[in-house]
């Protein structure tokens, strides 16, 4: 049986074998560019609460886990970007419709403009994680909170697993198709910021999913993440994520 | 380690270190993301890993826990992520492969590894041991009764035929 195993394990794995996808120089660079983000993200969380720092250091690590991810290095030189407080983790455009977190871009449903409370914009923490269904058929939730204190959930819509696009929403929800939400729920953890950038599309009878895509309604801060902090929310919300860890509820994720 | 020395082992060894943790996750999508993985750590901290004069147990060492943390909750939606799951299955020339797969994805994981470790890689139960920070009587344990099940699971597939366990 040993023999046996050990050939069969052996023709196994042989056959297993791939070629590196991606030269070392790739992941040198990966490497080097994370020690460098975790850096950024250390000086500029320095001096703010602890738990913040571990809770962000957390997030950037989990988001930079993926060997060939390539999303653009923070904005550059080390000394350029004071007033970020760190670089948002996952980045919401409601103009676009999409999520953009680790360079992966799902499609979002996120209610309308002209609804009665369209959704608030702006750097937002993650107070809160859920996993079970929920009475509206919705798991993977996570809950955000907005500068202004009120609440924002992300997580995934039974309603929506066609296309999310498609739907005027429910105010108050960005709903993401449910193996989508549940990728994004294993990315973010409480104290990870979220950018929620533009307007919701006005719904008129014209199918969304027919029109181009948004042109430069908020032209920079759409696909990167790391770019995304309009000048006027930076200084406010630096101080932003380590309260919202520190007062939010320890939820149950 | 140099940069050219760093890319030189990397070459050689990820297809290697790819085939051993196939054979660990059973998932060619996941082995593939935790050696890349293990990769970017050990640049990152390559003054300890020159300290240790195998780095490519080293490198299997991290990819195999990665492989059995967080990594492996987060497998499949990596694989629905990727929108081209990988064929769990090879359909191949080879069914007894896949059976294989299939019998080893049964068994827990602590006595996967100490298989794996063992049987494919050469390891003694005493360097198993200390790899996997077992005692030497525990990673015995391991070994026989996975050994055991494995047997058990591959009788029973042989009697069942083309049966495709996938869960």
């Amino acid at each position: 049986m040993s023999d046996d195993l050990t050939r069969g394990l052996r023709q196994l794995a042989k056959n297993a074998e791939v070629p590196p996808p991606v030269p070392g120089a790739e992941v040198r660079r990966v490497a080097v560019r994370r020690r460098r983000r975790r850096r950024t993200t250390a000086v500029a969380a320095g001096g703010t609460l602890a738990a913040a720092l571990a809770a962000l250091l957390t997030v950037s690590l989990g988001n930079l886990s993926r060997g060939t991810d390539d999303r653009p290095a923070p904005a550059a030189s080390p000394v350029g970007t004071p007033a970020t407080p760190a670089t948002a983790d996952a980045t919401v455009d409601l103009s676009r419709e999409v999520l953009v977190i680790d360079s992966r871009e799902f499609p979002v449903l996120s209610g309308s403009a002209d609804a009665p409370t369209p959704l608030p914009t702006g750097r937002m923490t993650v107070t809160g994680k859920k996993s079970a269904k929920l009475a509206s058929g919705r798991t993977w939730v996570i809950s955000l909170r907005a500068p202004d204190g009120s609440t924002t959930f992300l997580g995934s819509r039974a309603d929506v697993e066609e296309a999310p696009g498609d739907y005027t929403g429910t105010p108050g929800w960005i709903g993401l198709r449910r193996d989508e939400a549940r990728w994004v729920y294993e990315r973010l953890s409480e104290g990870s910021v979220v950018e929620v950038t533009g307007t919701a599309p006005t719904r008129d009878p014209a199918p969304p999913s027919a029109a181009p895509p948004a042109p430069s309604v908020t032209p920079a801060p759409t696909a990167t993440p790391g770019r995304s902090v309009r000048p006027e929310q930076a200084p406010a919300g630096t101080a932003t994520p380590s309260a919202m860890v520190d007062a939010g509820p320890s939820g149950s994720s | 380690m140099t940069e050219e020395e760093f890319d030189a082992f990397y070459s050689a060894a990820f297809p290697r270190l790819t085939g051993q943790l196939y054979a660990f996750t059973g998932d060619h999508g996941e082995a593939q993301d935790v050696v890349q993985e293990a990769f970017v750590r050990a640049w990152d901290r390559r003054r300890d890993f020159l300290v240790d004069e195998a780095p490519e147990a080293w490198i299997r060492t991290v990819a195999m826990r990665l492989a059995v943390s967080r990594w492996r909750r987060a497998r499949r939606w990596l694989e629905l992520v990727r929108r081209t799951p990988p064929p769990q299955h090879v359909p191949g020339p080879d069914p007894e492969r896949a059976v294989l797969v299939a019998a080893l994805r049964t068994l827990p994981d602590a006595q996967r590894m100490a298989l794996v470790l063992h049987h494919l890689c050469d390891l003694s139960v005493e360097q198993v041991a200390s790899e996997t920070g077992a005692p030497v009587g525990t990673v015995k344990a391991r070994l026989s009764r996975g050994r055991a099940a494995l047997a058990r699971e591959l009788a029973t597939a042989e009697g069942e035929g083309e049966d495709h366990r996938v869960r």
